[in-house]
């Protein structure tokens, strides 16, 4: 209900969680509490943002009563969806403070594994302790028998890992039940992608939550990753938060690939340093480590401009421009300028959609 | 500077389809409709929570 007008006559302020970002075409609305966004015009965004303050008469007033009937609806959808409210002292209610800080030297890190791998996992997950790595992405490119699985898992076991997600190769060992049976004795276990499935199944989560995925598809080496789909967006305050200075996908990451090479990420061509002569330490302590960590959106060429900068988990290893390091995501195929991905044929199939499958 | 204000029932403004942004877990939200995306890290995800012992009642 928009109020009527006359004197002490409230106004509109939106939730300190619900945050606009303006894109080319349109913009969203990101609801960082309930983890979703809405989608809605530039000219609302720019109610929102340089009118924020104001009564909706006033804003009214302001675009000389050309679009009072389009102003009264966005303010119904504004109230409709619960992502504001009406309040006599919008200065009680202050935006949140998006400045990221993180305590941990590392926050997150990639483990790649193939059939010729010879990693010492002890080691490894001790280094990433010492650093504070809360995350860890194990991706096994091939068959993988459970033994190797519960090797990486007892590594892990008591150190300080809080989630650790499994990419694994289909193979005669891995059944759902065993799966289940590893997740439940693992509990920082929080999600099983089984790649080369004979074919796709996603089973509903276990009593613990976590959740196991069959897929056909073939991941073989590093060069699966980089897509840029809605289904990889994460809509939180943290990666907003961190996504306003620094890149999403690389700060605070490091990488081991197959082979032993430390990496920012396995995709990238730069080691610093095999495991076999240096240590996650010495690689972090490379001058041009952390280089790549402050890339953030806001100077991507293309990105800049895209409505989903913020959610967006970023890729630096696959470049439209290889020479250009602020050039957008190679497989990324939405363009901010119409609002539109470049078709559906070249979209991202995503858990077992085929590419081009119909909506 | 006056922008031309569009209707919110374009198409452009409608949330995404479920198959457009599924993944591990997730779906629509469906009442009221818009774009939602599943955090699928499950830290102390327990579904049955022993209640009766909070800690203070030991």
């Amino acid at each position: 209900m928009i109020p009527e007008a006359g004197g002490g006559e409230p106004v509109f302020a939106l939730f300190a969680c619900c945050i606009p970002v303006k894109g080319a075409r349109r913009s969203t609305l990101c609801d960082l509490q309930r983890g979703s966004f809405q989608f809605i015009p530039n000219g609302l965004y720019e109610i929102l943002t340089e009118h924020a303050g104001k009564t909706a008469a006033e804003i009214k007033a302001a675009y000389d009563h050309e679009y009072d009937e389009e102003i009264d609806e966005y303010l119904e959808f504004l109230l409709r969806h619960e992502l504001g409210f009406w309040c006599d002292d919008p200065a009680k209610f202050p935006p949140l403070d998006l400045t990221w800080e993180s305590p941990e030297r590392i926050t997150n890190a990639i483990l790649d594994v193939d059939a010729r791998s010879d990693h010492d996992y002890a080691r490894i997950l001790v280094e990433l302790d010492d650093l504070g790595c809360k995350a860890l992405e194990v991706r096994c490119f091939h068959a993988c028998a459970l033994a190797e699985l519960r090797a990486i898992l007892e590594a892990a076991r008591y150190g300080r890992l809080r989630s650790i997600d499994l990419l694994v190769g289909d193979g005669p060992e891995l059944t759902p039940e065993a799966l289940a049976d590893l997740a439940a004795r693992h509990g920082r276990v929080s999600g099983i992608v089984v790649h080369s499935a004979p074919e796709a199944r996603r089973l509903p989560p276990s009593r613990t939550g976590v959740v196991v995925e069959y897929r056909t598809e073939k991941i073989d080496s590093p060069s699966c990753c980089g897509k840029v789909h809605p289904g990889y967006f994460v809509v939180e305050l943290e990666t907003f938060a961190e996504g306003q200075r620094h890149n999403t996908c690389l700060n605070r990451k490091i990488s081991v690939d197959a082979r032993g090479e430390i990496r920012n990420c396995p995709s990238m061509a730069r080691s610093f340093g095999n495991l076999r002569e240096t240590s996650l330490h010495g690689a972090l302590a490379h001058r041009d480590f952390a280089a790549l960590w402050s890339i953030n959106k806001d100077q991507i060429e293309i990105c800049k401009d895209c409505e989903f900068r913020y959610l967006c988990i970023d890729c630096r290893a696959y470049l439209k421009d290889e020479r250009d390091l602020y050039s957008k995501p190679s497989k990324c195929g939405y363009d901010p300028y119409t609002a539109e991905w470049r078709s559906p044929a070249e979209r991202p199939a995503l858990a077992g959609i085929p590419k081009g499958a119909p909506e | 500077m006056k922008k031309r204000m569009e209707r919110l029932d374009d198409k452009l403004f409608q949330p995404l389809a479920e198959a457009e942004q599924s993944r591990i877990t997730g779906g629509l939200i469906k009442d009221p409709p818009q774009t939602y995306t599943a955090i699928t890290i499950f830290e102390t995800y327990d579904p049955a929570p022993d209640w009766t012992r909070d800690g203070d009642n030991e």
